[in-house]
């Protein structure tokens, strides 16, 4: 199990693919309110879409490398914006 | 069909001529740069206006082709004659999808797949060219910018950009790649985004929403809805090799440190330019949002509106602004008020509006047009009906003006009043100057250079004679010269014969040519030009001829004539048989001509249309068509004959003269009978027997009008000669539309109805 609910929390383990995504969304709606990411070497783009349109904090930094250089910045902060840029819509690194 | 579609489709027709056109000349003359900048500015301009509508596949081969125009017009890249067919072949389907788009308002539904292949074709041929793939941007063009999209500041962080500009500043050049995947990749089993992390030397890496985020409650998590922007030292060689699976997805852009200095440093202007499509659809989503609906469905409501609105701005350039409605849009959204996103689209709206004021003032001057910029027509487009609606109009004042004189007579000769009459005359006078100049400016309306016609050949001409592997120059003369719409539209298809025969029959190839001492490369010409109230329109090739002597055989074989006319007939006369139908001397059928239909269907347009044909030809020296045709069909000059008690008009055009004859010198031949005209004998034909009416009253002289058909002089005798007169021909409708022998009625001044013959149908 890839995307698991622990209390509030989602962990994401591993290989994160696309069906993932759906389960993922689930989990969110039902209220969860932390993703932990700190085992994940892989994220489809579709979890990842999935994480940005829900705008939920993420703890931890990912085994795979280019994860936790370039995509863990834009998560890290409260996503979406930084105080460099007001629009809300973009994800910056 | 909706307004804006329609629009975009006259557009489209108008825009694909013109580059077809243009593409053809830039084979002629590689290094024309005008034609290339036209070229590239309509394929370009055609492309931005078809995002609007649900025609990715035409935008995506349109995009391709802009490409290869961008590559020819900035790198000298030299079209060979395979890449111009290949090229003319895209805007022809281009041509067909937008034909369907008229007619079904959708593309066909194969559309999706042939845009595959023809995109791929095209990429594969001129990758092959350039000797490197041809990056396929989506958003902005391939190759260095000179400064970078203003986006990248709404993009990446400042710590990106400074990284980015530092990198630059060091090595010279970095890149700005976009990768916008679509939405349906997840299906094909794509991971857009490792493929994204997988950029070399990374500086930067951002993630855009095409549109806001959606909220979780509708977010669909199998659609990609993400696109990727990245900064990267590499080369441009290895970026192109990462994506060279999805080229038409990804965009590489180099830039310098000056050009990212750029953007960061020019104000970004929030206010732009709205094209007129924009402004509409703004307008429109305006309107639409202040329509009340149910609650459920105001979410809904906002989200088209805002998707529509800043799907419109993107298209027009102004990314800027679509951004905004974007985040008003999800404002909106959020709150389930329209307010927010009104006020967005009302504000941009009212810059837009402020925008040419500005413009006015030299403080903030705005960049000076392209070069060559098409400059905007000064022309409305009006449907055709309503300019026939017009000329009916008119025809109806010249009927009821023409009653003013009759009127005047009355009033002088029954009542009496002189004074009055002459009043009327003078009245009469002022209504039918003004009437005459209201005809010509309505004529003139539907007036069209025969250029119209023209250009559609020179693809012909190409394809042709590529396709039978002749070398054929075509000249054109006189396009500008002008006709009647309906005549100009009636002269495609006699020209395309004619066209297609010179180069099927006429033409011989290369090898026979330089045999016989003539030049490889045949010349044929089109040259049109006026004279009186006819134009004539010449085709003239220099290829073998006619032999009468084939002609004559032939038509004797096929039955077209009989023993008796085969030794008798002229030359000249022979090379008409070729007009007759069932009549073809070509050995070989093939797809080109020489099925036996084509000259006597270019005769009978000709003759519908109001014209003659005539073709003369010398033996190994070439062949000269002439069409005479009026310059307009919607009035006719008609001249009236008098017989038993009627009038009846002749068309102008065939009547040569009008003479008067002893009856002692019409001589019997045969069943028939003749005279002599200038020491010719001319048959007589008594127009009384043809219509089978009371034969005229027999007197010492006869009335005969001279007239020329078919090339053939004939004497019609008549009981006496009455005017000659423009009338507006109505042709015989419904049930009288079989009756044959007329083509027509006019109605004359006085009420009376003017029967208008058909003389070569009446004689034949």
């Amino acid at each position: 199990m890839t995307v698991r609910r622990v209390e509030e929390h989602i962990l994401l383990d591993d290989v994160c693919a696309v069906e993932d995504a759906e389960i993922l969304l689930q989990e969110l709606q039902a209220g969860a309110a932390l993703i932990d990411w700190s085992t994940c070497t892989h994220l489809h783009t579709s979890c990842l879409q999935v994480i940005l349109a829900a705008g939920v904090a993420v703890s931890g930094t990912p085994l795979n490398k280019s994860l936790a250089e370039w995509i863990a910045p834009l998560l890290a902060s409260g996503h979406p914006a930084t105080a460099s840029d007001p629009l809300p819509s973009p994800v910056e690194a | 069909m909706n307004e804006l579609l329609a629009q975009f489709v006259a557009e489209a027709r108008d825009l694909l001529q013109e580059a077809g056109h243009d593409l053809l000349a830039l084979e002629q003359a590689p290094a024309d740069e005008p034609a290339i900048n036209r070229l590239f500015r309509s394929v370009h301009t055609l492309k931005g206006s078809s995002g609007l509508f649900d025609a990715a596949p035409l935008t995506q081969v349109l995009h391709a082709a802009e490409d290869i125009f961008q590559a020819v017009r900035e790198h000298g890249l030299a079209l060979t004659p395979d890449m111009v067919d290949l090229t003319l072949q895209a805007l022809d389907q281009v041509g067909r999808w937008i034909e369907h788009l008229d007619g079904h308002d959708a593309l066909p539904d194969d559309a999706a797949s042939q845009a595959r292949v023809l995109v791929t074709e095209l990429r594969r041929t001129f990758g092959r060219r350039t000797g490197k793939p041809l990056a396929a941007p989506v958003m902005e063009a391939a190759g260095d910018a000179t400064v970078a999209p203003p986006d990248v500041l709404r993009w990446f962080s400042r710590q990106g950009l400074l990284a980015a500009s530092e990198c630059a500043a060091r090595s010279g050049r970095i890149h700005l790649v976009s990768f916008a995947p679509p939405e349906d990749c997840f299906f094909r089993g794509e991971d857009p985004l490792h493929l994204a992390l997988q950029i070399p030397h990374l500086l930067a890496f951002a993630i855009e929403a095409r549109a806001s985020w959606p909220s979780l409650g509708s977010l669909d998590p199998f659609c990609c809805t993400a696109a990727f922007h990245a900064f990267s030292s590499a080369e441009r060689i290895e970026l192109e090799a990462l994506f060279r699976y999805v080229p038409d997805q990804v965009s590489i852009l180099g830039l310098t440190a000056a050009a990212l200095a750029g953007p960061a440093s020019a104000p970004a202007g929030r206010s732009h330019e709205l094209t007129t499509v924009a402004r509409a659809l703004l307008e429109e989503q305006l309107a639409l949002l202040h329509e009340a609906g149910p609650r459920e469905e105001t979410a809904g409501r906002i989200e088209a509106s805002a998707r529509v609105a800043a799907n419109a701005l993107h298209c027009a350039g102004a990314a800027e602004a679509a951004a905004c409605i974007e985040r008003a849009g999800a404002q909106s959204v959020a709150t389930l008020t329209v307010q927010p996103l009104a006020e967005a689209i009302a504000a941009l709206l009212r810059d837009a509006d402020d925008k040419p004021a500005a413009a006015a003032n030299p403080a903030t001057p705005r960049p000076t047009a392209e070069a060559g910029e098409r400059p905007a027509p000064r022309s409305l487009r009006v449907d055709q009906e309503k300019v026939d609606m017009l000329m009916n109009l008119v025809g109806e004042l010249v009927v009821a003006k023409n009653s003013l004189p009759f009127l005047a007579r009355r009033a002088e000769d029954q009542y009496g009043v002189r004074d009055l009459a002459l009043e009327i005359r003078d009245q009469y006078g002022i209504v039918d100057r003004i009437a005459q100049e209201l005809q010509g400016a309505v004529m003139a309306i539907r007036m069209m250079p025969v250029g119209h016609v023209f250009q559609r050949l020179p693809r012909l001409v190409r394809d042709l004679s590529r396709k039978l592997g002749k070398q054929v120059d075509l000249v054109i003369e006189g396009e500008a010269t002008e006709a009647d719409k309906n005549v100009i539209e009636s002269l495609f298809d006699p020209l395309l014969h004619m066209v297609r025969n010179s180069l099927d029959h006429g033409i011989e190839t290369p090898a026979e040519r330089l045999a016989c001492g003539k030049p490889g490369c045949a010349r044929v010409s089109l040259a049109a030009r006026q004279e009186g109230d006819q134009v004539v329109i010449e085709v003239t090739d220099d290829g073998r001829g006619i032999d009468s002597d084939i002609i004559k055989r032939r038509a004797f074989e096929r039955g077209l004539i009989d023993a008796a006319r085969l030794s008798t007939i002229s030359d000249d006369e022979a090379t008409m048989l070729v007009f007759e139908a069932g009549f073809s001397t070509a050995k070989t059928v093939s797809d080109v001509s020489g099925r036996g239909v084509g000259m006597d269907v270019v005769r009978n347009a000709v003759h519908k249309a109001g014209g003659r044909i005539a073709m003369t030809s010398r033996k190994g020296v070439g062949t000269t068509v002439r069409l005479d045709l009026p310059l307009s069909m919607a009035v006719s000059r008609v001249m009236t004959v008098a017989l038993d008690d009627r009038l009846f008009g002749i068309p102008m055009d065939l009547i040569q003269g009008t003479l008067k004859i002893q009856r002692s010198s019409v001589v019997r031949v045969g069943t028939g009978e003749a005279f002599i005209l200038r020491d010719r004998v001319v048959p007589l034909l008594r127009l009384s027997r043809l219509l089978d009416l009371c034969p005229a009253i027999a007197g010492d002289e006869i009335a005969v009008l001279v007239v020329r058909i078919d090339g053939q002089t004939v004497g019609l005798e008549v009981a006496a000669f009455g005017d000659g007169m423009e009338v507006i021909l109505k042709p015989l409708a419904g049930m009288l539309a079989r009756v044959a022998g007329y083509s027509g009625t006019a109605l004359l001044g006085d009420g009376r109805v003017l029967l208008v013959l058909d003389l070569r149908e009446l004689i034949r």
